[in-house]
């Protein structure tokens, strides 16, 4: 909530720990007007705190002799940390975080990030715990951007929640390896032909293909040229006898044989010529070979 | 003649008050919730009396119209003559009076210069 009319707020203060409980008829009576000038004026608050929202009725309350303290000593719970939802790999150093927690509200409520991050990319967010800083998010859960440091391999982030009144949690640590390094793709046998027709006998072609690394997928499509990237051409079909034109798993250097069928390939790009057949390899990480 | 005047005189007025003081307004209080974590482990409570009050007391109740001596002693002090004043409420007098996670009503309780606790 991030306004609320008088009324509103008259009535949370109401069911707020700083209610008037035993107010007299002639309490009501004497506040009975200055309430209907505050409330039809129509003013808005634009904030929730109890206290500013007290102050605020304060002449409404009327005088109290006693007051509402709340002792909270304990911290957030249900606290959880996420980088890039329990992604195992990142492809980009830009990752996010997220902290939940199952308190509610969390009004107030303030996260601490610290680990193997770029300094750089946001002061509050620093290597160590000491030099980081709280942040307030926006909301609950908060997805808070943070830019590992670089070099690929394993980063650990850490964190905590506090409540409004500081209680922490304990240090949440979550791990995430940034593998940015595109696999690579090569042709290692063939293809046994260079020129095919529709005409059986002459319609196949073969080669076989390995990575460098292993693989979740596979794709041979015929692209513009040889720079061309995953996405930007049209994959080849097995309708009219190609095989293995997609795939899943591979291991590293293990050879995987294809063949492409002239009207498979016509389907993927018309008309006569020659056609620029490329095949994309996807490591675990997510990232698709471009060369 | 003249002393037995200033004495009757004396007398009379000492009479004359048995009337406690009678509202008492908490004017401000810097935070409704309060934690055992530096920084966040205390609370200031102004507040206010119809008439000047030489000592007071903020006790742990169970409810607002519960009299002095209810409850839990929380922070007491004398001070000079005065209708307004400002206290400050820590955890550790908070725990001490019993105080328990969660709500906890405090109470303000003045006394005057004639010793009357106000209800």
């Amino acid at each position: 909530m991030s306004e609320l009319t008088v009324v509103q707020a008259r009535e949370l203060i109401e069911r707020s720990p700083f209610e008037r409980r035993t107010p007299t008829p002639e309490f009501v009576q004497a506040r009975l007007a200055a309430r209907r000038r505050r409330i039809l004026s129509g003013r808005r608050l634009r904030d929730l705190d109890p206290i500013e929202l007290w102050r605020e009725f304060l002449p409404i309350a009327g005088a109290a002799s006693s007051f509402n303290v709340v002792l909270d000593t304990t911290a957030p719970a249900g606290a959880a940390l996420a980088l890039n939802g329990n992604a195992a790999y990142a492809t980009s150093r830009d990752i996010t975080a997220q902290l939940t927690t199952s308190d509610s509200p969390t009004t107030g409520y303030q996260i601490l990030i610290w680990g193997d991050v770029d300094a750089a990319y946001n002061a509050s967010i620093q290597p160590t715990q000491g030099a980081s800083a709280w942040i307030t998010p926006a909301s609950f859960p908060a997805n808070q951007a943070v830019r590992v440091s670089t070099g690929d391999g394993l980063k650990t982030i850490n964190a905590r929640i506090r409540d409004d009144v500081w209680n922490e949690t304990a240090t949440l640590t979550k791990t995430i390896t940034l593998d940015t390094t595109v696999p690579v793709v090569s042709i290692t046998v063939g293809p046994d032909a260079t020129k095919v027709s529709t005409v059986a006998g002459k319609r196949t072609v073969n080669f076989s293909f390995q990575a460098n690394e292993d693989i979740v997928a596979w794709e041979v499509a015929i692209v513009a040229n040889s720079s061309s990237v995953r996405g930007s051409g049209t994959v080849i079909g097995t309708t009219n006898g190609s095989t293995n034109t997609t795939g899943g798993a591979l291991a590293a250097t293990t050879n995987q044989a294809v063949t492409l069928d002239a009207r498979d390939i016509s389907a993927a790009s018309a008309g006569d010529g020659t056609k620029v057949v490329k095949v994309f390899v996807q490591d675990t990480a997510g990232n698709w070979s471009t060369a | 003649m003249a002393a037995l005047a200033a004495r009757h005189f004396w007398l009379a007025g000492w009479g004359g008050d048995t009337v406690a003081p009678g509202a008492i307004t908490i004017t401000d209080v810097t935070a409704s919730k309060i934690s055992r974590v530096a920084g966040k482990d205390a609370l200031d409570v102004s507040f206010t009396a119809d008439e000047a009050f030489v000592e007071y007391q903020l006790r742990r109740v169970t409810a607002e119209s519960d009299p002095i001596g209810s409850g839990t002693l929380v922070e007491q002090a004398t001070v000079s003559a005065r209708t307004a004043h400002s206290a400050t409420i820590t955890d550790d007098e908070l725990l001490a009076a019993a105080g328990t996670e969660g709500t906890n009503v405090l109470k303000v309780f003045v006394k005057d210069a004639a010793g009357n606790w106000s209800a």
